[in-house]
């Protein structure tokens, strides 16, 4: 019950954020990418420098048992063809949501290709890759 | 909407991924539950289907009991205990069920929708909100579908290839200062920008 009740409040948190800080629009995206404005770069940055602070106070007074992801080819070139689509669609994979909830109707679409592209994956993984890729999910 | 100056949304995105980790003890990482709730419908709906051999009907954790059981069998209940860590470690995304993983995606749209309506900017549209996605997409109905569902695959694929997104890779990982996040969050900020200055061009 509270892993439920937690889930659906950082969810709602987290959703109600991102679109005020303008990531659910494919303008302000845009403008990110092609540094017509740096205020969403400054966000990452300021959000990135906040972070580490906070995970080095919570390494000092707690042990957080945190794992790695390994690098393989994967992390490169996946990371390239997510950052295409980004480009492409205004959207990563929260904010498709938060953009059908701000009544863009077409993010419709890029949450069935996100499924689609999640499904096809690990299909074409098999065939035609060698290296172990791990998961999201990986402890 | 007029949206937050940079340093409160940086602050909220932090707030968001630190009381994530207080709270629920994992770390953000969006990509993953979809990678969770795909592979939940597989399991289901594929595998399922063709195995028909009673072996194959395990579930994962029917297996890890089996093997337990024939572990402890041959080498007694201390062999068990020898691999078990102290306490178990947290998880990247948790390996919840899939009603989980839905909620969240449920809180995400809440959160989108409650963000809008109290700025009173909601409104319905086909595409994306924004001049420039409708130049993008030629204002036609027909392209739209076609872009955002190349662009959703791209994400889905992408995400799933590299084992992170925006929250665990350029977030999450980035400020624990792990390799592999910043190789994956360098390289989808570079093609972000390369795709973009294409695009800019068809606008």
């Amino acid at each position: 019950m509270k892993q439920r009740a937690g889930t659906l409040l950082i969810g709602l948190l987290f959703g109600f954020s991102l679109s005020r800080i303008g990531f659910g629009s494919w303008g302000q995206v845009h403008d990110m990418f092609t540094f017509r404005s740096w205020r969403l770069i400054l966000t990452f940055a300021a959000a990135i420098a906040v972070l580490a602070a906070s995970w080095a106070i919570i390494r000092a007074v707690s042990n957080p048992k945190w794992t790695k992801r390994k690098i393989h080819p994967g992390t490169l070139i996946g990371g390239a063809i997510f950052g295409v689509g980004w480009a492409v669609s205004g959207a990563c994979p929260s904010i498709a949501l938060v953009q059908l909830g701000e009544g863009q109707l077409g993010a419709v679409w890029t949450i069935a290709g996100l499924f689609v592209g999640n499904w096809l994956y690990p299909v074409i993984h098999e065939r035609f890759f060698k290296w172990t890729p791990g998961t999201c999910a990986d402890p | 909407m007029s949206y937050w100056p940079w340093w409160a949304s940086g602050l909220a995105l932090a707030a968001v991924m630190v009381g994530n980790w207080l709270l629920l003890r994992q770390m953000m990482a969006v990509s993953g539950r979809y990678t969770a709730i795909v592979d939940g419908l597989r399991r289901r709906f594929v595998e399922r289907a063709h195995d028909d051999d009673a072996d194959a009907e395990m579930t994962p954790e029917e297996l890890a009991e089996a093997v337990r059981a024939v572990t402890v069998q041959e080498f007694g209940e201390q062999a068990i205990e020898a691999r078990q860590p102290a306490v178990p470690p947290p998880l990247l995304a948790p390996r919840s069920p899939t009603a989980v993983h839905t909620l969240f995606f449920g809180g995400l749209l809440l959160g989108g929708l409650v963000s809008s309506l109290l700025a009173g900017t909601w409104a319905p549209s086909m595409g994306l909100h924004g001049e420039r996605f409708a130049a993008l997409v030629r204002h036609s109905p027909l392209v739209t579908p076609l872009v955002l569902l190349f662009g959703g695959m791209c994400i889905g694929f992408g995400t799933r290839m590299s084992t992170g997104c925006t929250s665990g890779h350029a977030l999450c990982g980035v400020s624990r200062f792990r390799p592999a996040s910043i190789l994956a969050t360098c390289a989808f900020f570079a093609t972000g920008v390369g795709a973009s200055f294409i695009l800019e061009r068809l606008l």
